[in-house]
């Protein structure tokens, strides 16, 4: 049943190593990291847990990105999240020995490295720049997670609309002639459950915007073609 | 590739893998003695399922290895589907070697199984207090 040896690249050669919680590693740390995770290329719709289930570990993305999404009472989902390159996920549950509260599955096809519990927490407990690189990656989530919860409550639709758009033109920009291309082909249904709104009303929004010349459409990828009238409109600093 | 995750999908319908269940495709799992799990059971996390999931995607290596105590756990290549037996193993081999799975496989709702991670595999081998010869007689039932 087995195929092949898989040969990964170093932690050290990571492309993410700059962006994720292992950067500033010690390096008898990086060196066990190296022997102990497991990684892997999640194809698209693919999933790497289920809400429910039990945690075996924390996942850090290499390449790619991944939704995170949760099932409401009445069976529909809503995305959470999203996690690029250098994030790690997981870890909540990890830590607070609790299932995993949301699903997450492969947006695009994505290199992921895996290490369980066990191994984690033991290397945590052994590396204080580590554990402090933990701390400050959940607390940033905590604040990127006050934040969205405030943009809810005191921003309109068309302000949340242009947010969610220069959050995804930071990590899936790629900048063109014209403006910056998003790299990630987000359904409207994914872009307007994470936003809390309904579809047709994001349509209408991203409509809006077409008709302001403030984005355009090449296939399904999102060009943003004036940046500064959609900083203002979102009112972003 | 389209074919695979199709098929994946497909076997949510539990009715289906009631069926291959009575028709008893065989599995190629390790068939552990009550022994081996009794000593397992005191060492491994038991987990149950309460979702279905894939554990195992095709071509990955798995994240840990796997020993189904009761409920269903199904191999899947293309069309062909096989269900574990209770005690069957599976991944640890592939798990310590960094070797990818030529199947997939899926666990369904209901399930408990022990799991193995790397590093408590790593812990159980370099345990002095476990007696030598019983792990060298699991290692090698299980490959490793």
């Amino acid at each position: 049943m087995t195929k092949k040896e898989v040969k990964y690249l170093k932690c050290e050669e990571c492309p993410s190593r700059s962006k994720g919680v292992f950067s500033s590693c010690e390096v008898e740390s990086t060196e066990r990291l190296n022997k102990n995770r497991i990684t892997n290329i999640y194809k698209k719709g693919q999933t790497l847990f289920v809400e429910g289930n039990t945690t075996h570990g924390l996942y850090c993305i290499m390449e790619g990105a991944v939704k995170i999404t949760r099932t409401g009472p009445e069976g529909k989902e809503v995305m959470v999240r999203l996690v690029s390159i250098g994030n790690i996920l997981g870890h909540r549950s990890v830590f607070c020995s609790e299932r995993y509260s949301a699903t997450a599955t492969a947006l695009t096809d994505t290199t992921v490295c895996f290490v369980d519990k066990k191994f984690i927490v033991e290397l945590i407990k052994k590396d204080s720049l580590l554990a402090l690189n933990f701390i400050k990656n959940l607390s940033e989530d905590l604040g990127a997670s006050e934040e969205k919860q405030a943009s809810y409550t005191q921003k309109n639709v068309l302000e949340r609309v242009c947010e969610l758009l220069v959050l995804l033109k930071i990590t899936y920009g790629e900048k063109v002639d014209f403006g910056w291309k998003l790299n990630l082909k987000l359904t409207r249904e994914d872009m307007a459950s994470y936003l809390g709104i309904a579809t047709e009303t994001l349509i209408r929004s991203i409509s809006e915007l077409k008709n302001e010349k403030i984005i355009s459409q090449e296939g399904k990828n999102i060009i943003i073609l004036d940046e500064a009238k959609m900083l203002k409109l979102g009112k972003i600093d | 590739m389209k074919q695979k995750c199709s098929n994946l999908g497909r076997l949510i319908n539990e009715e289906e893998v009631g069926r291959a269940y009575q028709m008893g495709k065989s599995s190629s799992g390790h068939l552990l003695s009550e022994k081996e799990i009794n000593f397992l059971k005191k060492h491994c996390d038991q987990i149950s399922y309460s979702k279905d999931e894939v554990l195992i995607y095709e071509d990955h290596v798995p994240k840990v290895g796997i020993v189904l105590l009761s409920g269903k756990l199904a191999q899947i290549k293309w069309n062909d589907v096989k269900l574990l037996p209770p005690f069957s193993s599976i991944g640890i081999r592939e798990l310590c070697n960094n070797l990818s799975m030529d199947c997939s496989v899926k666990i369904f709702k209901g399930a408990d199984i022990l799991v193995l991670s790397k590093s408590k595999i790593e812990d159980l081998k370099n345990d002095q207090s476990l007696k030598l010869c019983f792990l060298k007689q699991f290692y090698a039932k299980v490959e490793l």
